[in-house]
């Protein structure tokens, strides 16, 4: 009895706690919020295998690089090794480093890029901001212009500059063969995609508040003191992108580097040094091993030293070494990048 | 101590060697400002100004530091620019002998240019072997990498933007190809082109054991045509994501600048992420899509073939100049296939800033 009892009790329960179920199946309210609930998850899920695939695509040729470049070159024909060598050995980075004259070369490279930053970040910043908020006669013009030398790319450009650069002079500077041959170019607005920086300094000022201005003009300042010290620090954001972006173009730059041969003013750059040496690399190697280099002990084996697969093992290996210290800075300098993005707010 | 802190200490010293580095060269700057011909200096440079600003307006004192601001461009532009650029034009049309160096002295003696016509352009278009193929190719690729990219990267771009664990990681990684490409890198990998090879087929041998992805489409009585499309799309994705990096960046700066209160308003009247997207953040980032179409066309073709293919007739043009050998073709030959490049280029931007601005809509407040 007792028992019946309690079953049917348990019954109604069952009942009622169905019905409730149903009720709020039906409910709209709480469908919709539901709806929302998994809509939220799955987007969240799928956003992760997104991320996590490309962020693999990105790493992919990062950690190949890795694993050729400690990879010893005995193994490059052992068909076992995919990833992980079977020697480690840094007889790859060795001959990189002394092939791109690592030590002499990177002071080189980090000057050109840190002073050619520098001098784009002054030009296009004026630039920019004289086509933001200075009104005078033929801007638009102009920024039409700056804009149309995007579109034409350097590169056929070439033979004319090289015939024109070679048979004058500018402003009395011999421009080939020198370093400060970029920094001119920089800083007259015709460094490496300075269009771009002064498209995106542009954008910048345009979305400051005009109230900025005012205020700095109410207070007497001058229209170069209201740039210098009130636009300026306020672009921070902007400053930090162009400024990045020049660095990076300017130390991977090939283009200007040949065009101008700072090598033949003992001025070695990375982009040269790896285009040319890898030319050479036979050569350089025969000089070393008749001079009896003492790293090329391990190298005994002449097949290795004639294979060209080991000129490719030394070439990743020094493309690797060129974007090491990039690498490295860009863990630095990565967080502010990234916060700086919040701030720059391009306005179309 | 603690091992934790080792970083933060590390990075606190860095800091605190900037600053004092800082205020030392402050200090320096200062002391230099007063020496006296640098007090003298000021004062002129503090008078002049002062003089004009009472007899100018300010209208038109902007006017002028405009025109100052924008000078060194416009010299630049005419120097570095226009004149070897008007060079190339007249090269296009000419039969451009070299006279190569003068064999007692040295001296390079000169260049004669000689017009004829459009005989460089029916050259490269009729009798070049693969010149054309290269153009068209390479005008195909960066015409339909563009909805691609632009797709591709609004999509980056509202991911990054949303709230996640780990965000400014994800972020950080994305922007390194656009840091990690460069000529020089890739002209090193073209030496160890069959080390790329056998790169490429240990990879590809992995995954395609696993599962071909491409036979199971076809298997499911796909269009070929289509996988294929696939296929190639996906074999590029590692292009792609390097391609969008600028155009991310564009994006997400549009998506941050959206006015906070649309949102606000969408969500209390719950509309859905993806209604949030269509009826706010699509329209509201329009406008940007012109400009990172416009990079788009700019930057892949900057990266195709067809650049490759300019650069050997730039190199060995040079090269001739250099060696002072008198050879006629190379000159005229770059001129003409660089003019067509430009115009070509003009001519796809055109028809994508055309057919982009029917998706641009602009909001004023």
């Amino acid at each position: 009895m007792m028992n019946k009892d309690n079953k049917t009790l348990k019954l109604g329960t069952f009942k009622q706690k169905m019905q409730k179920m149903k009720a709020d199946f039906k409910d709209p309210t709480k469908v919709k919020v539901r709806s929302r609930r998994a809509f939220m998850v799955t987007g969240s899920v799928l956003r992760t295998f997104i991320l996590i695939g490309l962020i693999f695509v990105i790493l992919l040729p990062l950690f190949q690089k890795f694993s050729f470049a400690l990879r010893h070159p005995m193994d490059i024909t052992n068909p076992q090794v995919i990833w992980i060598p079977e020697t480690i050995s840094n007889i790859n980075f060795q001959i990189a480093y002394q092939l791109l004259d690592f030590g002499h070369t990177i002071w080189n490279t980090l000057i050109l890029s840190t002073f050619s930053m520098i001098i784009q970040i002054m030009a296009t910043a004026v630039a920019g901001y004289a086509f933001a908020r200075l009104r005078f006669k033929g801007s638009n013009i102009i920024f039409y212009i700056v804009l149309f030398t995007l579109v034409v790319p350097n590169e056929t450009l070439h033979i004319a500059r090289v015939l024109y650069f070679s048979n004058s002079t500018f402003l009395g500077i011999r421009l080939i063969g020198n370093v400060f041959s970029m920094f001119i170019m920089a800083a007259f607005g015709m460094g490496i995609r300075s269009a771009i920086f002064i498209y995106l300094f542009r954008q910048f000022f345009k979305g400051l508040p005009i109230e900025l201005e005012e205020s700095a003009q109410v207070d007497g300042a001058g229209v170069f003191r209201t740039f210098w010290s009130v636009m300026l620090p306020n672009a921070r954001g902007a400053i930090v992108t162009v400024g990045l972006f020049a660095f990076v173009w300017q130390w991977n730059d090939y283009y200007f580097a040949s065009l101008f041969q700072y090598s033949a003013n003992n001025f070695a750059v990375f982009s040269t040094k790896l285009a040319g040496g890898t030319d050479q690399l036979y050569t350089v190697l025969s000089g070393w091993v008749a001079r009896g280099d003492s790293f090329f002990q391990d190298l005994t084996d002449e097949t290795v030293r004639q294979n060209t697969l080991f000129y490719g093992l030394v070439a990743n290996t020094a493309a690797l070494l060129m974007m090491l210290p990039l690498l490295i800075g860009y863990f630095f300098v990565q967080k502010l990048f990234v916060e700086s993005i919040e701030r720059t707010g391009i306005v179309g | 101590m603690e091992k934790t802190n080792v970083f933060k200490r590390s990075f606190a010293s860095i800091k605190a060697f900037w600053g004092r580095l800082l205020n030392k060269l402050s200090q320096w700057r200062y002391d230099f400002m007063q020496t006296k011909p640098m007090l003298f200096l000021k004062k002129v440079f503090g008078y002049l100004p002062n003089l004009l600003a009472n007899k100018i307006s300010y209208r038109k004192r902007q006017a002028l530091w405009g025109f100052v601001f924008v000078l060194p461009l416009i010299i630049g532009f005419i120097y570095f620019f226009l004149l070897p650029f008007l060079v190339t034009i007249v090269y296009s049309f000419s039969r451009v002998e070299n006279l190569g160096l003068n064999s007692s002295t040295g001296e390079h003696i000169g260049i004669v240019s000689e017009w004829i016509g459009f005989d460089n352009f029916t050259y490269i278009l009729k009798e070049h072997s693969t010149f054309r193929q290269t153009l068209t190719s390479s005008f195909t690729t960066a015409f339909f990498n563009v909805p691609l990219i632009l797709i591709f990267s609004l999509i980056i771009a509202v991911v990054l933007n949303s709230k996640f664990k780990g965000r400014s990681f994800v972020r950080a990684i994305f922007f390194m190809p656009v840091i990690f490409n460069s000529q020089a890198v890739d002209a090193a990998m073209q030496t160890g082109a069959q080390l790329a090879a056998a790169m490429e087929g240990a990879t590809a041998d992995i995954f395609a054991q696993m599962f071909n992805f491409q036979d199971f489409l076809i298997d499911a009585n796909i269009p070929v045509n289509a996988v294929n499309f696939l296929g190639t799309t996906a074999d590029q994705i590692y292009d792609i994501i390097s391609y969008s990096g600028v155009q991310i960046l564009i994006f997400l700066a549009g998506i941050q600048s959206v006015p906070k209160h649309l949102y606000e308003a969408a969500k209390i009247e719950g509309a859905t992420q993806y209604e949030i997207f269509w009826k706010i953040t699509f329209p509201m980032v329009s406008p940007l899509m012109l400009t990172a179409g416009v990079y788009t066309v700019v930057d892949s073709l900057l990266r195709s073939p067809l650049i490759n293919m300019i650069n050997v007739f730039a190199t060995a043009g040079v090269r001739k100049l250099v060696n002072g050998l008198g050879d006629v073709s190379y000159y005229g030959i770059h001129a003409s296939m660089s003019w067509l490049f430009c115009i070509s280029s003009i001519i796809i931007i055109a028809i994508w800033l055309f057919l982009l601005s029917k998706l641009v809509f602009y909001y004023d407040e």
